[in-house]
C-alpha cells in the first residue's frame, strides 16, 4: 500500500469519527430538548432539524452521497420527491387539525 | 431446449468488481440504492400514518417510552455505523485482521440493540391497565411481572387466583399524589371489568409504535445475518476476488446506515415528541 493511499484512509477515518461525534452531540441535544419546556409547535421544528442533520451527515460522509455519481443521485432525488409527497400530503390534507395540533 | 437455457456453470456475472461503464458504478451498488430507495418509501408510508394518526388525535400518550434507554440504543447503533463504514476502510487498506475486528463489534453492537429493544418490548408486555368495575382506572405492574396477561386468559387459568397484587405507576408531573404512592394494591379477580398489557392493542400510539420499532427491528436482525455470513463463510471470497469482497462489504455498510437513518427519526419521534 502507498503512503498517499494510507493517507487518505487515515483522513477518511478521521473524517468518519468526527461525523460520529457530530451525530452523537445530535442526539445529545434532542435529548435535552426533551426535558426543556417547549411548546410543541416549537418543539417539533427544533428535534427535527437536529435529526435532519444529523441525517445529513449520516447520507453525506457516511453513506458517501457527497461524492457518489449522478446516477445514483438522481435516482435519489426522485425518491426525495415522491418522500417529501408521501409525508406533505397528509398534513395537508388535515391542515387545520395540524394547525390546532401545533398550537397545543 | 432445457439445456441450451442452462447457463454454463464457469459463467461469471459481470460488473460485481469493477465499475460499469454506462453507470460508473458496479452492479451490487445500484441495485442496493435502489433497494434503499423503495425502503425510503416503505418507511415514509409509515411515517406519514403516524403524522396522520397524530395530528387526528385527541389524546396522545406521553412518557410512555423511557428516553435515556432510547438515548443509549441510538449510541449503540451510530457506534455501530462507525465500526462497519472502518470494516470497509480495513479492507480498503488490506488489513483482513481488522476487518475481522470491525465487523465483529458492529455485528456485537446490533445484538446489544436487539437486547435492549427486547427488553423495553417485554417491559410493555409486563405493564398494565386495570379498569375496575366501580370506574377506577389504574396503570402498574402485577406482582411476578406476568406476561401479557388479559381477564379472559386469568379467569382460564387452572389456578386462577381470587385476587391480584399491583403496585401502581408513580404519579406523572402534575396529577395529585396518593395518600400511601408506594402502597400495593390487592385487586380481588371480580371486581376487575378490564385487563391488559400495553401491547399494540393498548392504544394508536403503541400501535404505530410497535409496527415501526417492530419492522425496524426485523431490519437490524436481517442486517446482522449478513453481517455475520461475510465475517464468517463469506470472507472466503477475499481470497478469490479482494475487490469483490470489498465491494459486498461496502453495499452492506450502506444498508447498515439507512437502518441507522431510520432509527434518527424513529427516537425523536418515537420516544421525545
Amino acid at each position: 500500500m502507498s503512503d498517499n493511499n494510507s493517507r487518505a484512509l487515515q483522513q477518511e477515518t478521521r473524517r468518519h469519527l468526527l461525523v460520529f461525534g457530530a451525530v452523537a452531540l445530535g442526539t445529545i441535544l434532542i435529548v435535552l430538548s426533551s426535558f426543556a419546556p417547549l411548546a410543541t409547535g416549537v418543539k417539533i421544528p427544533v428535534v427535527l432539524a437536529v435529526a435532519i442533520a444529523q441525517a445529513a451527515l449520516v447520507t453525506g460522509f457516511l453513506m458517501h452521497l457527497i461524492t457518489e455519481k449522478r446516477m445514483i443521485l438522481s435516482s435519489l432525488v426522485l425518491t426525495g420527491i415522491l418522500f417529501v409527497a408521501l409525508i406533505f400530503l397528509p398534513i395537508l390534507s388535515e391542515a387545520d387539525q395540524t394547525h390546532h395540533f401545533l398550537l397545543r | 431446449m432445457l439445456a441450451a437455457a442452462t447457463p454454463p456453470l464457469d459463467m461469471e456475472i459481470p460488473y460485481t468488481a469493477e465499475a460499469r461503464p454506462d453507470t460508473g458504478v458496479y452492479n451490487a451498488k445500484i441495485g442496493l440504492w435502489l433497494f434503499l430507495a423503495s425502503e425510503v418509501m416503505l418507511f415514509g408510508a409509515l411515517f406519514s400514518s403516524y403524522i396522520l394518526l397524530r395530528v387526528g388525535s385527541t389524546d396522545w400518550p406521553q412518557g410512555l417510552l423511557s428516553v435515556p434507554i432510547g438515548a443509549l440504543n441510538t449510541f449503540v447503533l451510530i457506534g455501530s455505523s462507525i465500526t462497519v463504514v472502518m470494516s470497509w476502510l480495513a479492507l480498503k487498506g488490506n488489513d483482513f485482521g481488522k476487518f475481522r475486528l470491525y465487523m465483529g463489534s458492529t455485528v456485537l453492537l446490533a445484538l446489544l440493540f436487539i437486547s435492549i429493544k427486547s427488553f423495553e418490548y417485554h417491559d410493555k408486555f409486563t405493564h398494565y391497565f386495570v379498569k375496575l368495575k366501580d370506574g377506577t382506572e389504574l396503570t402498574g405492574h402485577i406482582e411476578g411481572k406476568p406476561f401479557n396477561w388479559s381477564l379472559p386468559k386469568l379467569k382460564a387459568s387452572a389456578n386462577a387466583p381470587g385476587e391480584i397484587a399491583f403496585h401502581p405507576d408513580a404519579p406523572k408531573r402534575g396529577e395529585p399524589v396518593p395518600d400511601s404512592p408506594h402502597e400495593t394494591l390487592r385487586l380481588p379477580v371480580e371486581q376487575i371489568a378490564k385487563l391488559e398489557s400495553f401491547g399494540p392493542w393498548r392504544n394508536t400510539y403503541l400501535a404505530i409504535y410497535f409496527t415501526l420499532s417492530g419492522l425496524h427491528a426485523l431490519h437490524v436482525i436481517g442486517g446482522i445475518l449478513v453481517m455475520l455470513y461475510h465475517w464468517g463463510a463469506g470472507h472466503q471470497l477475499w481470497r478469490k476476488s479482494r475487490e469483490q469482497f470489498t465491494n459486498r462489504v461496502e453495499v452492506t455498510g450502506l444498508y447498515w446506515h439507512f437502518v441507522e437513518l431510520v432509527w434518527i427519526f424513529l427516537f425523536p419521534v418515537m420516544y421525545i415528541l
